[in-house]
């Protein structure tokens, strides 16, 4: 076995311990973005854990999971909680996710339903790389995947860059402005994976899965750490 | 007898450096591009555009 394969498991590891921080942080202070963060990283390890499965036994249930978590639903729902940060009419950020959630029901029972051609599966390749032959989709499915992953790295990509930027104008924050910097440049990390594995590129999506989880990782740690705050001068009593 | 004056928190500012003022935005710039790349990348083929 390559060791290429056992990237995702790496990844659905450090995806799951990223998860369970983002929903206990959750937990003690609340707020739907964290909650909806921890369901797309959830989504982000169940994409990455179908990946390591694929690599040591096939069945076109693991395969369709794969392609509906790892590539369709997870950049949306972490872009979704990214929006109930930002936008600041919560109806707004409400009716996004109700249409999130119908389209992905939908898209769900549209994967699962794709036809399969199960002789041609090879578990000594990547997943990434072979999918397109074994997986029949029709341009109703490869529409989906585009508005998805439009929606969620304009959401998640261009929210962390938006507030890094917001925080740097301020001259606030440092660490919430590099932590952004760093989400950002770890959501763009699958994505262009993504891309690179519809070009035929498929070897390097694990490694950028991989990397993209970490960078994250360190990035949600810095932004949410707390600042040190300097003690404020006392005035004296006149 | 006077109160003492009421102290108003403001959040510390981040010192002039050249780290942080010249390569934080080029990384938001560079990035924002690539973003750009990226949903074109994904959405050209919905076009009939790429492959």
């Amino acid at each position: 076995m390559e060791i290429i394969t056992l990237l995702p498991l790496v990844s659905t590891a450090v995806v799951f311990v990223f998860a369970v921080l983002v929903f206990r942080r959750y937990a003690e202070k609340g707020g739907k973005h964290l909650l909806l963060w921890g369901i797309g990283l959830v989504m982000y390890g169940l994409g990455t854990f179908a990946e390591a499965a694929l690599a040591f036994a096939y069945s076109p249930f693991i395969l369709h999971t794969w392609y509906l978590f790892g590539a369709i639903l997870t950049p949306a729902w972490l872009g979704q909680g990214t929006v109930y940060l930002l936008v600041r009419r919560p109806r707004v950020a409400d009716v996004l996710l109700v249409i999130l959630t119908i389209a992905s029901v939908f898209a769900a029972i549209k994967v699962f339903s794709l036809p399969t051609n199960d002789a041609l599966y090879d578990v000594t390749l990547p997943v990434s790389a072979q999918y397109q032959s074994v997986m029949e989709r029709d341009s109703l499915t490869r529409a989906m995947l585009a508005v998805f992953a439009t929606y969620g790295t304009i959401t998640l990509v261009g929210g962390a860059l938006y507030s890094a930027y917001i925080f740097w104008r301020k001259r606030i924050m440092p660490q919430r402005v590099l932590g952004n910097v760093l989400i950002a440049a770890g959501a763009l990390s699958p994505a262009l994976g993504g891309v690179l594995v519809t070009r035929g590129l498929g070897d390097y999506l694990f490694v950028s899965e991989l990397l993209g989880a970490i960078i994250m990782f360190i990035g949600f740690r810095l932004a949410t750490t707390q600042q040190p705050v300097e003690a404020p001068v006392a005035q004296p009593a006149t | 007898m006077h109160e003492p004056r009421k102290t108003r928190r403001q959040t510390p500012r981040v010192p002039s450096n050249f780290l942080y003022g010249k390569l934080v935005p080029i990384a938001i710039g560079l990035m924002a591009v690539i973003l750009l790349a990226v949903i074109v990348a994904v959405l050209l083929p919905l076009f009939g555009w790429g492959y």
